[in-house]
């Protein structure tokens, strides 16, 4: 079984170039029949950004926490949750989403999650720079602590391959799995340190939902900017995210491999 | 033999059909847990090879697994058992059009292709000027391929199928859906990338087409192999198979079918008529009627097997009346390719109604005179009598005999002839400035 999940990864790694264009044709596609364009991948985000501050500023009378501006504390998270959820529910779903290639052409369809990985990785980049830009402009310096940033970023992908992987080939057998999916981001959403700030919980509660492998990466965004704390440093944390996520990564992989010759017969 | 392009061996493609959608996940998933499932054999031991720079057709009814066998080479569909060995890049038109992402306009999604099969933004540029050339379809690329007519559909995707320098290229029956001008450009194209070393494998219902332009044939029943040989041979063959089904479904609906059943073959037929005994196997029909002799003579009245380019020849038939009924009468000259070029029938020529009307064992002696201005060659004379169902579309065949009888034509020795039938033209050249 090792071999052959090896043999699935090396084939990926073969499909690289084909799996850039295909991202790259993937971005293009999804904003060229719009009017507005690319715009929208950035006008969304940014409008539930504005929502957010509004909110907890003005409406909740947030304090500012640990001495940083409500704004500055939520958007690292919400931005790194935003992608994950981006790339869980677009990224389940693309089978379908490309099942006329799946049945008239011949390729590695596995590629097609981390195509759309890919594809929504282009504005998270944009949006880690906007992460840089709003510290910087209620003046904090870059450090190098920041750019672990980049880390954690890696590491919700290797997250995202596996629960993809899984979620994909699922979807193509039951329609049930998209709802099932919307169900857990909205969970998702406010089970992470997202809105609310761990510290202030009982130590129990904080427990469980330490157990959502997002935590780790929402709370290490976090720590990237604000904290200035290494990766290396909570390892309790970093073991757990990095066993489920292997974990993950090898039932996906395993699921979809199994799932695979059936694709075209279904759709 | 190292020029093998396609090696199917064996191959099965079993659908499994389940009671519920989640056994197939379970099963998929698990496959120790043994769900219960009932199995479709779409293909069953299927196996042929194909040879470099062949056009290969694949017949057979519809659900006989041609598509099947289609997909599973191209690589869509994943075998059950068996394995395909493909050497080369394969570009393929599967059913209607290829992968084409409906919302796409047709530029994007001919870039999309070229991803697919690992040919760059850049190199596929170069070959926009030629795909857009070959398909025709003016502005309408710019537009999303949604909005296509489906024969603007399959010309892109048959202009993209052929310019992305296709090892193996995989038609469907696609084209049927283009004009003809279309289906003749194709055709040309077909073969002049067969004679740059491309391999075709083509899906048709058209026997013409196998005819003219495939030299072998697979014929697929059911998800076996009927009989792979000659195309020529094999477009026979599923012609002859449809006729009997064609004449099997008329007959229920005439509710005649009990009565005629019992002794369908050779029902009809003596046996000690030389005739009969040579054309046993290229024969069929209900057999109220039969064709007893055919000959050619030349003009000089004597039966001839070489004819001078064209002689006025006699074609005579006899037939023998073993009911009361009226049936029309033709003849098909067919060139060594069975394609049938010059003919005639009773109705074509207005002979009466069109019809003769005999009594139970009345025979008749039937003459055709005409002239044979065809090339050389070897040409084989195909006899039909039949009833018509459905005035001038549909008949019931009561007998028809291939190869009834055989002539070889001479070269025209004044001029070469450089087509396969010549008519007499009425010429004038004259002077305009």
């Amino acid at each position: 079984m090792l071999n052959k999940l090896i043999g699935f990864l090396i084939d990926i790694w073969r499909e690289r170039k084909t799996i850039l264009d295909l991202a790259k044709n993937d971005f293009r596609a999804k904003y060229t029949n719009s009017i507005l364009g690319i715009v929208w991948a950035f006008v969304v985000p940014f409008s539930t950004i504005l929502i957010m501050w509004f909110v907890f500023e003005f409406g909740f009378r947030s304090v500012p926490v640990d001495d940083v501006p409500f704004i500055l504390f939520y958007i690292p998270a919400f931005l790194a949750w935003n992608y994950f959820s981006d790339v869980f529910s677009s990224a389940s779903g693309c089978l379908w989403e490309y099942s006329y290639m799946i049945k008239k052409m011949c390729f590695r369809v596995s590629v097609l999650p981390i195509v759309k990985l890919i594809s929504a990785g282009f504005v998270h980049m944009f949006f880690i720079f906007v992460i840089f830009v709003m510290f910087g402009l209620y003046g904090y310096k870059v450090s190098i602590y920041n750019f672990q940033v980049l880390y954690y970023f890696l590491s919700m992908d290797i997250l995202l391959m596996g629960l993809t992987w899984l979620c994909s080939a699922l979807a193509v057998f039951s329609k049930d799995i998209s709802n099932v999916i919307s169900v857990i981001l909205q969970v998702g959403f406010w089970a992470t340190p997202i809105v609310w700030v761990p510290n202030n919980l009982p130590e129990k509660v904080n427990i469980i939902l330490k157990c959502n492998p997002m935590y780790y990466i929402c709370n290490g965004y976090r720590e990237s900017f604000i904290y200035h704390k290494w990766f290396w440093e909570n390892k309790a944390e970093c073991f757990y995210f990095w066993g489920i996520t292997v974990v993950v990564f090898v039932i996906g992989a395993n699921m979809f491999r199994r799932l695979r010759p059936q694709f075209a017969d279904v759709m | 033999m190292n020029d093998i392009m396609i090696d199917v061996k064996e191959v099965t493609k079993i659908y499994k059909i389940y009671n519920r959608t989640r056994d197939r996940i379970l099963d998929a998933a698990f496959p120790f847990l043994h769900i219960k499932h009932t199995d479709f054999y779409a293909l069953s031991h299927v196996s042929f090879q194909v040879h470099k720079g062949e056009i290969v057709g694949i017949i057979g009814k519809n659900g006989s697994g041609k598509s099947t066998i289609l997909k599973i080479i191209t690589g869509v569909l994943i075998p059950s058992g068996g394995s395909v060995i493909v050497n080369g890049r394969i570009s393929s038109i599967l059913e209607l059009g290829t992968g084409f992402n409906m919302d796409y306009t047709g530029i994007e999604n001919i870039y999309l292709n070229g991803i697919i099969l690992g040919i760059s933004r850049e190199e596929m540029k170069k070959r926009i000027p030629q795909i857009l050339e070959f398909a025709d379809i003016g502005d309408f690329v710019y537009q999303p391929v949604k909005n296509y007519s489906s024969g603007m559909f399959v010309r892109l995707a048959f202009a993209v199928a052929i310019n992305v320098d296709p090892d193996i290229l995989i038609v469907d029956e696609a084209l049927a859906v283009g004009d003809t001008a279309f289906q003749a450009k194709c055709m040309a194209k077909m073969e002049q990338l067969m004679k740059s070393g491309t391999t075709i494998l083509f899906v048709t219902h058209d026997m013409n087409t196998v005819r003219t332009l495939c030299k072998r044939c697979v014929y697929l029943e059911n998800g076996r192999i009927l009989s792979e040989g000659p195309a020529a041979e094999l477009a026979d063959l599923y012609l002859h198979k449809t006729r009997v089904s064609m004449n099997q479904e008329h007959l229920e609906i005439m509710e005649r079918q009990k009565e005629i059943q019992k002794e369908r073959k050779g029902k009809n037929i003596d046996y000690n008529n030389e005739f009969a005994r040579k054309v046993d196997i290229f024969r069929e029909g209900t057999g109220e009627v039969r064709f007893i002799a055919c000959k050619v003579f030349n003009e000089n009245g004597k039966e001839e097997y070489y004819i001078k380019y064209n002689e006025k020849v006699t074609i005579e038939m006899q037939i023998e009346f073993f009911e009361d009924i009226e049936v029309g009468l033709g003849y098909h000259i067919r060139d060594n390719k069975n394609m049938e070029l010059l003919g005639s029938t009773l109705a074509l020529e207005k002979i009466g109604k069109g019809v003769i009307k005999g009594k139970r064992g009345e025979r008749f002696r039937i003459k055709f005179r005409t002239l044979l201005p065809i090339l050389e060659g070897v040409y084989n004379i195909m006899l039909v009598m039949s009833v018509p169902v459905i005035a001038n579309k549909t008949v019931l065949f009561v007998d028809l005999v291939n190869n009834a009888a055989i002539f070889e034509v001479g070269e025209n020795i004044e001029t070469k002839l450089w087509n396969k039938v010549h008519l007499d033209n009425e010429v004038t050249v004259e002077r305009i400035n």
